[in-house]
């Protein structure tokens, strides 16, 4: 190839090889090709900086290819007729035919490749969004939305609740449903919650006394005050800019508190976030992952380590059932206290298994099973109760039928079921104190079960009352009575199937922990305690009095889920 | 003006000339992206070093010379330009650049003419991201005829843009 004007064929061979090494596929034979034409013709040069051109463009600008916008931009110029592409595509057309090298015409020959071509992600690493997950990266979307601020007044966000709302600045009460634009002076919300949903189905729940921009329907600027975040896959890259840092959102749920002092406190409950902090000194730019939090400093931009706590933020609220969410787990103690899981299990509360019904004392008396499956009429979410005995054979564990092959027990019960929190104090009952890992239980909820006694809590029932959660696993740690040779067997059924099992429980010194998964269709969670083998036939016939077993903080961990 | 929004500024301005200079020095459109992203990561750290007023793409430049050595530096030499042809290229880049806004509005009323195949071509593998192979599975078509047709779009593209930028009087 001579240093005179380039033939259409060596043009076209120019092309190819450009196109297969930006597709990456190209061999170190026509890499090699390449580069001896560009080094022997700057018009090769010329082409391969404009063909490049080209191609930046069109990755960079998805609205350049887009068929809408390209019906819109018509021309009127003369070198832009309707049929100059198709004479152009002519022209292109009748040139002498090229000679392509032998490799390149063979097929399989381009996809042999000796240069193994990267797999490309889905969406384009050009695309903003992409950028947002990738730290380096996010400080240019950072950059690019901070650069490229919305005017004032574009609707960006929805109203879907609020409780107890009081806005200043002339707004006074919004209804739900009213539509958020972006302002020229800030949102200040006196007191009370409002949960917001902007236009990328970001979910954010802000709670007073704040102050707020809506910049655009992903971002906003915290002045001060309190936002949790729950940002879908869809909207990566939400960020919240405060006095003193910038977090962008790498999909995630995360919680920012902005204090007047210029303080912020980051929380991230769930994925992962930067933060960007600091001035030109001290600058920094971290990535804080779930269950992390940090403390941007007001005064200098330090950033600090701080204790992570999950519960911190309003995560979501329902005005209709009064009630605030931040994240606290469905305490199992308070429904079988015939409460919803969220009200505290407060005093002491008995559930005898043979009645269903409800009592505010629980001492020791010997009663007999009447070998029946009980309904429990004052709870929606406790399916029944019952005394295990499998002596006559499997015994039903559900209102669906579902069985359970329980061993032979004497078929005696000797306390209801109780749920209580911490101590029981002075109250009306033979429950010795709970001891775990060395020290008494003074605060945390717990549901005992005393031999023999069993509880099945009903999933679906509960998964209705919370539309907008989902169930995601029951946790406790169990433990025996301290003292008195308890004998215990243990076991949590799903739908009559064995989930966990434990047997001969004598020893508090060795407290089991529970975390068990819960499936979307799983609809019945059954919690047994039986007495275990005595030495003796007579021992096993006198009702034990020891055979207390205690599950602390038990709970059935909820997420939130943004879809619902 | 805060040094944030000052770099903000500069970059939003210079970012596709940037880009395109990397693409230039490696065309390898992967691999160009990730150097992208990492010289502008640089640019960002140093930029105390930038002296206000002073050229930043030129500044820019020279951070992303050093990372695409670097990147030269761990590809197989048989993918790597030489210095005769990285100057050769920069230098080209530098002054195509200067008529950048005029190109891309060219360069929108030429794609507004392609062909409807052509255009989905290009809708397949630039906004939706198929693969060569994806695009080959889904049309019936041979990885190379698509290879070839690609090369050709580009190659009457080019055409189209220039004799646009003629009719306008401008350099072509």
């Amino acid at each position: 190839m001579g240093v005179g004007r380039m033939s259409y064929s060596e043009q076209r061979k120019l092309y190819d090889l450009i196109t297969l090494s930006v597709e990456g596929t190209v061999t170190p034979e026509q890499f090699l090709t390449l580069k001896q034409m560009l080094r022997g013709s700057p018009e090769a040069v010329k082409l391969y900086v404009d063909y490049m051109a080209i191609l930046s463009d069109i990755r960079s600008s998805n609205s350049l290819i887009d068929k809408e916008s390209l019906k819109l931009s018509g021309m009127n110029d003369p070198a832009c007729d309707s049929n100059f592409w198709q004479a152009l595509a002519d022209e292109e057309k009748n040139a002498p035919e090229v000679e392509i090298d032998k490799e390149e015409s063979r097929p399989e020959l381009i996809q042999n490749v000796v240069y193994t071509a990267r797999q490309e992600p889905r969406i384009s690493k050009f695309n903003i969004l992409f950028f947002a997950l990738n730290a380096a990266a996010v400080l240019f979307l950072v950059l690019f939305l901070k650069f490229v601020p919305l005017e004032h007044g574009v609707e960006v966000a929805t109203l879907t609740d609020s409780m107890h709302a009081k806005w200043i600045n002339g707004i006074g009460s919004m209804a739900k449903g009213t539509r958020l634009t972006t302002r020229s002076d800030e949102l200040l919300l006196q007191e009370g919650l409002a949960e917001l949903r902007l236009d990328n189905n970001t979910k954010v729940v802000i709670e007073g006394p704040a102050g707020f921009e809506l910049l655009a329907e992903d971002r906003i600027d915290l002045h001060y005050g309190r936002i949790f975040a729950t940002v879908p896959s869809e909207a990566i890259g939400f960020t919240i800019n405060t006095p003193t840092s910038r977090i962008i959102d790498l999909g995630t749920e995360f919680g920012v508190q902005a204090d007047v002092s210029g303080d912020v406190q980051l929380h991230v409950i769930k994925g992962k976030t930067t933060l960007i902090a600091g001035g030109k000194s001290n600058k920094v730019n971290l990535e804080i992952t779930e269950g992390q939090a940090k403390k941007v400093s007001g005064v200098d931009g330090t950033v600090l380590d701080i204790e992570y706590n999950r519960t911190k933020f309003a995560r979501k609220i329902n005005s209709a059932a009064t009630r605030i969410w931040r994240g606290e787990n469905l305490d199992l103690a308070s429904i079988a206290a015939g409460h919803d899981g969220f009200q505290d299990v407060g005093s002491l509360i008995g559930l005898n298994p043979v009645t269903g019904k409800y009592t505010t004392s629980v001492v020791q008396k010997n009663r007999n099973t009447n070998g029946r499956y009980n309904p429990v009429a004052d709870s929606d979410f406790i399916d029944g109760v019952f005394v295990p005995d499998g002596g006559s054979g499997p015994i039903q564990v559900t209102s669906l039928g579902h069985t359970f092959a329980c061993p032979d027990t004497s078929g005696i019960y000797t306390h209801e079921i109780a749920a209580y929190r911490g101590s029981v104090g002075n109250q009306r009952t033979t429950i010795p104190p709970v001891i775990f890992e060395g020290q008494e239980v003074a605060n945390d909820a717990v549901l005992m079960l005393h031999s023999n006694a069993g509880i099945t809590f009903d999933l679906q029932m509960i998964r209705n009352s919370l539309p907008q959660f989902d169930l995601r696993s029951f946790k406790a740690a169990g433990v025996p009575m301290k003292e008195f040779n308890p004998d215990i067997y243990f076991w949590v059924l799903i739908d009559g199937q064995i989930r966990y099992e434990k047997k001969i429980i004598t020893d508090e010194r060795s407290p089991i922990s529970l975390d068990i998964e819960l499936r979307p269709q799983d609809r019945f969670l059954t919690l047994i305690v039986t007495d275990g083998l005595r030495a003796t036939e007579d021992e096993r016939k006198d009702p034990c009095s020891s055979d207390f077993f205690y599950l602390i903080k038990p709970e059935l961990s909820l997420t939130d889920n943004p879809d619902k | 003006m805060s040094e944030n929004d000052e770099y903000l500024s500069l970059f939003i301005k210079h970012n596709q000339h940037l880009f395109h200079f990397v693409l230039t020095l490696v065309p390898n459109y992967s691999d160009a992206e990730d150097i992208f992203q990492e010289s502008a990561q640089i640019m960002w750290k140093k930029f105390d070093t930038y002296r206000k007023g002073t050229n930043f793409l030129a500044w820019a430049r020279k951070i992303i010379r050093f990372k695409v050595s670097n990147y030269y530096r761990t590809v197989k030499q048989q993918f790597s330009f030489d210095e005769d042809i990285i100057a050769k290229v920069s230098a080209v880049q530098h002054e195509a650049s200067k008529n950048f806004s005029e190109k891309k509005a060219a360069l929108k009323g030429c794609l507004s003419k392609m062909t409807p195949s052509d255009l989905d071509l290009i809708q397949m593998r630039y906004t939706r991201n198929l693969t060569i192979q994806e695009i080959a599975r889904q049309s019936n078509r041979s990885v190379f005829t698509l290879y070839r047709r690609i090369s050709t779009i580009y190659a009457l593209l080019q055409n189209c843009i220039r004799k646009t930028l003629i009719e306008w009087g401008l350099d072509a």
